[in-house]
């Protein structure tokens, strides 16, 4: 899919974004067997499938600031730098967002 | 991350974008799926929407409460009904169909399941499990836009926001408390969790009258016993 996207017109994007995933652990285990029967094949096929064999992987995209979901999403989501830097939960119940 | 507290709060003050999409907007910044006109996009329940769709979080509760039968709710309102869980398949049944829909060209899933385990444990399986569960998500998912009308000119995008130390011999995100707390190392104290999200992982009962303690450390004085303690209503659970 990646060599048919660089010539093809792209019309859509979907974004599975997944909250607080380390990439080493996703590698790790891509190049891990599946186990007794499953042999040559990975513990994560399908993102073995879609993404390391027909696909792209950034390995230095990352967001750069606190390791926070909120100021991190909130890098990601508006490709501005850090401008939610940090999170004050005020009650059990309440979050208060702080910009500086 | 529990969005449910915010739900509520939107329900009464008739709020409608989440708290950080208002900071953003106060200051002119623009979201990504902004560059798409808001017709044209389906977005998951996440920080920063724009909008909650309250259709969701109705037939996701719908299904959680309705078409059971008694016993099996019974069981559930034992362990904790899977609310959460119930949001993200919810939310995943309405991207697929989406998915169908050429009219709409920008599509997010957000899922904060993996978080919450690392969060809770370093433990190899509970991660792999969540790892496993995400990768069945990008099959599913992938499997979909195979399918849809706009499946030659998609580009499926997998991000994270952050890492998280997965060391079991550092004191981070990713380290056990609650096990270093109960071994002997630990002063073999009796904590049960700081987090109460998977019920099937520490506790059983009654959320938050907690009755049961199923996996309680070898190393525990108090393993091997019935062990019964309280809510004290503020800090959270103490001894009985």
């Amino acid at each position: 899919m990646a060599d048919s996207l660089a010539q093809a017109k792209v019309d859509r994007i979907v974004i599975l974004k997944v909250d607080g995933l380390p990439d080493d652990l996703v590698e790790r285990y891509v190049r891990e067997p599946a186990g007794v029967g499953k042999e040559g094949r990975s513990r994560l096929p399908w993102i073995e499938r879609v993404f390391q064999k027909n696909g792209v992987r950034m390995g230095n995209y990352y967001s750069r600031g606190l390791s926070l979901s909120a100021p991190s999403w909130s890098i990601l989501d508006t490709g501005r730098h850090l401008e939610i830097r940090a999170i004050a939960s005020t009650t059990g119940t309440r979050c208060v967002l702080m910009i500086t | 991350m529990n969005f449910f507290p915010f739900y509520l709060g939107y329900a009464r003050n008739r709020r409608v974008d989440m708290p950080g999409v208002e900071v953003l907007d106060e200051h002119g910044i623009p979201l990504l799926m902004d560059r798409f006109p808001y017709n044209e996009t389906f977005q998951g329940f996440q920080l920063y929407g724009r909008g909650v769709s309250w259709a969701t979080l109705r037939d996701s509760l719908k299904r959680t409460f309705t078409g059971k039968p008694a016993k099996e709710l019974f069981d559930e309102w034992q362990t904790g009904f899977s609310v959460g869980s119930s949001l993200y398949t919810q939310t995943e049944r309405e991207l697929v169909a989406s998915l169908n829909n050429p009219r709409i060209h920008y599509l997010d899933y957000f899922t904060g399941e993996y978080d919450h385990a690392a969060h809770l444990t370093n433990d190899r399986v509970v991660q792999l499990k969540a790892l496993e569960e995400v990768d069945a998500l990008v099959g599913r998912i992938w499997t979909a836009i195979s399918k849809s009308p706009l499946a030659d000119s998609t580009v499926l995008v997998m991000v994270s926001d952050h890492g998280m130390n997965t060391s079991e011999a550092v004191y981070s995100q990713g380290y056990s408390l609650v096990d270093w707390f109960n071994s002997a190392a630990g002063g073999g104290q009796h904590v049960l969790t700081n987090r109460h999200p998977s019920t099937e992982f520490t506790l059983k009962g009654l959320d938050p009258l907690v009755s049961e303690v199923i996996t309680l450390s070898t190393e525990s004085t108090l393993s091997g016993g019935s062990v019964r303690y309280v809510s004290d209503g503020h800090a959270g659970l103490g001894w009985q």
